[in-house]
């Protein structure tokens, strides 16, 4: 039963990627509107039949005429329903990124030019999600989200949009691809680098080197930040102030003291949880403001410093594939 | 699911709802039910007003089985009354609902009900659109739940398209789908008896005509016959006890055997369109033979009868033959020995009859001397006569004075007397003929009584008695007869001036035309069905009543749309502001002149560079950026700014002629 179902989604799926494939702006054509009756019709078309069997028996002229009047006013509401979602504009506004285990934020636009009334958004395969629009005069703005909890390049497949407008007996509604897809990158793990002195961390051959704080002139003392080096720990301070730990800050440091982030430098053993980790450094890095050296794989960004870079080192810890 | 408005608005729009139909269905609807309707809509109102909590859960299960109880209970005896009276309170129960999208689809479902139902008990135009009203009200009440403004008039706008866009279906529905039979008996809904009964005190009549309720209407296929004419047989009322005429048991009375193959064709064709009586007798003229007429039956004595009793309006044709010689050949109509049977003694009458009509034995002759005799002898028609015991000899010999009962009665007793079989018929006399509809109107006011007697030679033979004493009542109406005995006055209960001031050409033509409408709503309406459908879809087949049809639906219907459409843009340019007008303006020029005006250029940078482009109108051309920079630009009042629109609308009217005087 379960397979015959999923066989059923699956069919209906390869449907309608061929009859609607992804855009990223849609306006609903009438091949891309489906209307059934609702449960309430179905309700409602058996009270139209016990009015007409109450006229019938009656011979009764005047209600026979009321049951037809409300047979002929639920055709009139597929045509009114109808009309309802056709020519509906939709397009994807925007789709932010997203942790795994946390929710993408998905902007979507309808536009119209004429009222539309009592419209509902979802994702057809999220069922947590749902965005209502009393009507629509003016193009406005729905906020939708999806959650994954793996990590990845995730679409929340297709968009669902239903009314059950005019008198709620027919259920109109569309099945869109707006092509939305959304990063989630590896969830953060707090952890502390791997430091070994004189290792490279790969990126020798840019010539680029890691800083030896070793050789550097101490300028100060801070608060040890979470993930620094041991080796900066001002072991002599943690006597003086009950074990709190502070960080040399050593002469130079803006231009000298840049991490090398890569997959080596993280603890854990298994890919995933290195991944979380990397993602976790590449995070308190930028928040932090400190520029650091991105190598992953094939890739590799030096002094990443702005945040589209990190953006873009983030998805690809994303969609990081272990060769 | 949608978030629900619940405002006080909709709370209205149900309780207004309600109301109506507590008004349609004023019949059952018991006081417990009134009383509970305003107590719980009055909780209802409340709680939107925040003035108190509405019911719990569990407390409204409690409280709708106590207002189910006290239904049931003032309605113990008529249990289809208390169905109506609990869906009724049903409703407005759910009032006190927290009135999510299930409660109001529920209230949606149970008023359409319960409006529709109201059709049972009225069926008046009038009512009619009424309970439409209603219908639309529910709907447009429905439409809260999924339209965007909680403003009334857009929504209003919406149930009025949906149903706008709904009527054509129903009408093709309501001409085209068959009419079934009924499924299963129904109860009949209370609707008063109308009409004569079946049986007879002579003082009955008077009382019934009294009423000027419509009994029944009749449209005749070809000319309407003489007033006098139009003896509407109902009843025969063959058993007499001294005081009243009865019928003989209703399953004893029997069909009449119709030899159609020897009916001729040329008989008096017409319809009749009856309306709801609770009784199971028809009206037709003498020897009907029943040509369309579910339910009906011709009765030995040539009468029709229902198989059921009349509880809604009905239509049935009839052809009579008023030929007592055609009449008698298809329907076996003989006498019977309870025609002669008396309860006692009349042979002082049956001496008072052999003195008027001495040793004649042709009952033809016999009818007319006893005619001439009473009036000769000055028995005067008078619709209050005075109490009498027994009511023969008092018409006869003591007053001298009575209805049209009192001397049917008194004629069949005075035939009996003598040994010639005689029956009383009870029915209606003539009727009023509506110009407008075409039709007569019989009311109660036309109810009568005559008499029948048997001939071995003639068949049965009809008298009236009324007819002799005041023919103008036969001849005319019973209100002229009434005027003519000076008795007018107190049979309307209000002055003969009054009454024929009503009877002048002004109130005669517009109760005409009301009850024309009435008339046709009934015919097309109320009545239409499978052979009227039949008929209508032949007459769909005939070429001419289409061309008719175009002239005189479809003509009109095209120049309305026109108008409609002038209208419309009228309106539209209308609303336009100075600018946007200025703009069409513009937009004309450019096509004729066919110099397109690039994206950004102003239109003074426009007209300018026309000016180059056309120097032989750069005086029209200057005029016109003079007026277009004022429309635009000018701090002047919007009246100068109008007329400035004006001229250039001069201006380019005039570019018009002169670019076409160039081109030819």
């Amino acid at each position: 039963m379960f397979g015959l179902v999923e066989k059923l989604e699956q069919f209906r799926d390869q449907w309608l990627d061929k009859r609607m494939p992804p855009r990223e702006n849609i306006q609903l054509k009438q091949s891309e509107i489906f209307i059934l009756p609702s449960r309430f019709g179905w309700i409602y078309a058996l009270a139209t039949l016990a009015i007409f069997i109450l006229g019938t028996n009656y011979q009764n002229n005047l209600i026979l005429l009321v049951a037809y009047l409300m047979g002929s006013l639920f055709l009139s509401c597929f045509w009114f329903g109808f009309y309802n979602m056709y020519q509906l504009k939709i397009r994807r506004v925007s789709v932010a990124d997203s942790y795994a285990g946390g929710r993408a934020a998905v902007q979507v636009e309808l536009s119209t030019q004429r009222a539309r009334h009592a419209l509902s958004c979802s994702f057809l395969k999220e069922e947590d999600t749902e965005a209502q629009l009393e009507g629509l005069e003016t193009p406005s703005q729905v906020s939708l989200s999806f959650e994954k909890q793996e990590r990845g390049h995730h679409s929340p497949g297709r968009l669902l949009i239903e009314s059950f407008f005019p008198l709620g007996l027919t259920r109109t509604w569309t099945y869109i691809d707006l092509d939305i897809h959304a990063y989630f990158y590896p969830a953060p793990q707090p952890c502390r680098l791997v430091h070994a002195p004189g290792k490279k961390y790969g990126l020798e051959d840019d010539g680029i080197s890691s800083s030896d704080t070793q050789e550097q002139e101490l300028a100060g003392l801070r608060e040890y930040k979470q993930g620094e080096p041991m080796s900066r720990v001002a072991w002599k301070q943690v006597a003086k102030r009950d074990g709190q730990l502070l960080s040399k800050e050593l002469e130079s440091e803006n231009e000298l003291s840049e991490e090398v982030l890569s997959l080596d430098r993280m603890p854990a053993i298994d890919l995933e949880h290195k991944l979380s980790q990397f993602s976790y450094w590449v995070d308190t890095l930028q928040k932090e403001n400190r520029p650091f050296h991105f190598v992953l794989g094939t890739m590799k960004e030096r002094y990443v410093r702005d945040a589209d870079t990190a953006r873009r080192c983030l998805r690809a810890l994303a969609t990081y594939q272990n060769a | 699911m949608l978030k629900i408005h619940q405002n006080a608005h909709t709370l209205w729009g149900f309780i207004i709802c309600q109301w109506m139909v507590i008004y349609f269905y004023m019949e059952p609807v018991s006081y417990a039910t009134i009383g509970l309707t305003i107590l719980l809509q009055g909780w209802a109102v409340a709680a939107t007003l925040n003035k108190c909590p509405k019911p719990g859960k569990n407390f409204l299960t409690v409280l709708t089985i106590v207002c189910a109880l006290i239904v049931i209970a003032s309605n113990i005896s008529k249990p289809i009354d208390s169905f109506f009276n609990l869906l009724i309170i049903g409703a407005v129960l759910k009032l006190l609902t927290p009135l999510d999208e299930t409660d109001l689809k529920s209230i949606f479902l149970i008023h359409l009900f319960l409006v529709s139902g109201g059709y049972v008990f009225h069926q008046s135009i009038g009512m009619a659109l009424l309970i439409l009203l209603a219908f639309i009200l529910t709907v447009y009440l429905h439409l809260s739940l999924y339209t965007i403004k909680s403003s009334a008039k857009p929504r209003m706008k919406i149930a009025f398209r949906v149903i706008f866009y709904s009527m054509p279906a129903t009408m093709l529905l309501f001409v085209m789908m068959p009419r079934l039979p009924p499924l299963w008996s129904m109860f009949n809904p209370g609707v008063a008896k109308v009409g004569v009964s079946d049986n007879m005190s002579p003082g009955d009549i008077s009382n019934i005509v009294k009423d000027d309720k419509r009994v029944f209407r009749v449209e005749f296929n070809g000319a309407v016959p003489d007033q006098s004419q139009l003896y509407w047989r109902t009843l025969i009322l063959e058993d007499f006890d001294g005081r009243r005429w009865s019928m003989i048991p209703r399953g004893s009375v029997g069909k009449g055997v119709e030899h159609f193959s020897e009916a001729p064709k040329d008989g008096l064709s017409y319809r009749v369109i009856a309306e709801p009586t609770q009784q199971s007798w028809a009206y037709a003229l003498d020897a009907p033979l029943l040509q369309k007429g579910e339910g009906l039956f011709v009765t030995r004595h040539r009468t029709l009868m229902y198989k059921k009793t009349l509880a809604e309006r009905k239509s049935y044709e009839v052809i009579s033959y008023q030929d007592p010689n055609v009449r008698n050949k298809f329907i076996q109509d003989e006498f019977y020995e309870r025609n002669l049977k008396l309860p006692k003694d009349y042979s002082d009458v049956k001496q008072f009859t052999l003195d008027i009509i001495g040793q004649e034995k042709d009952e033809k002759e016999i009818i007319n001397k006893v005619l001439s005799y009473i009036t000769k002898e000055g028995y005067v028609y008078t619709i209050q006569p005075p109490l009498m015991q027994d009511s023969v000899r008092g018409v006869l010999f003591t007053y001298k004075k009575g209805f049209c009962a009192h001397y049917a009665s008194a004629i069949a007793v005075m035939m009996r007397s003598i040994g010639i079989p005689a029956r009383i018929v009870t029915g209606y006399q003539g009727g009023k003929w509506n110009p407008t509809g075409k039709y007569l109107d019989v009311s109660q006011t036309q109810a009568h009584a005559w008499v029948e007697i048997w001939s071995e030679k003639y068949g049965w033979l009809h008298i009236d008695p009324t007819g002799a004493i005041a023919p103008s009542r036969v001849e005319s109406s019973l209100e002229t007869a009434l005027e003519a005995s000076g008795e007018l006055n107190e049979y309307l209960g209000y002055s003969p001036e009054i009454y024929k001031f009503t009877q002048n050409k002004f109130f005669t033509t517009v109760s005409n035309w009301m009850s024309s409408v009435d008339f046709y709503w009934t015919a097309w309406v109320l009545t239409y069905d499978d052979k009227k459908r039949d008929s209508f879809l032949d007459a769909l087949s005939d070429l001419k009543n289409w061309l008719s049809f175009i002239k005189y639906f479809i003509g009109p219907l095209i120049i309305f749309g026109v108008l409609w459409y002038a209208y419309r843009r009228f309106q539209k340019n209308k609303h336009l502001s100075v600018e946007e007008k200025i703009l069409r303006y513009i937009i004309h020029l450019q096509k004729l002149l066919d110099t397109p005006r690039e994206q950004g250029v102003t239109l003074a940078a426009y007209i300018d560079r026309l000016q180059y482009v056309f120097p032989e109108f750069s005086d029209r051309l200057k005029h016109l950026e003079r007026y277009c920079t004022l429309v635009l630009y000018g701090t002047v009042e919007i009246q100068e700014k109008l007329s400035a629109l004006k001229q250039v609308s001069k201006q380019i009217k005039a570019l018009e002629k002169d670019v076409k005087q160039l081109d030819s």
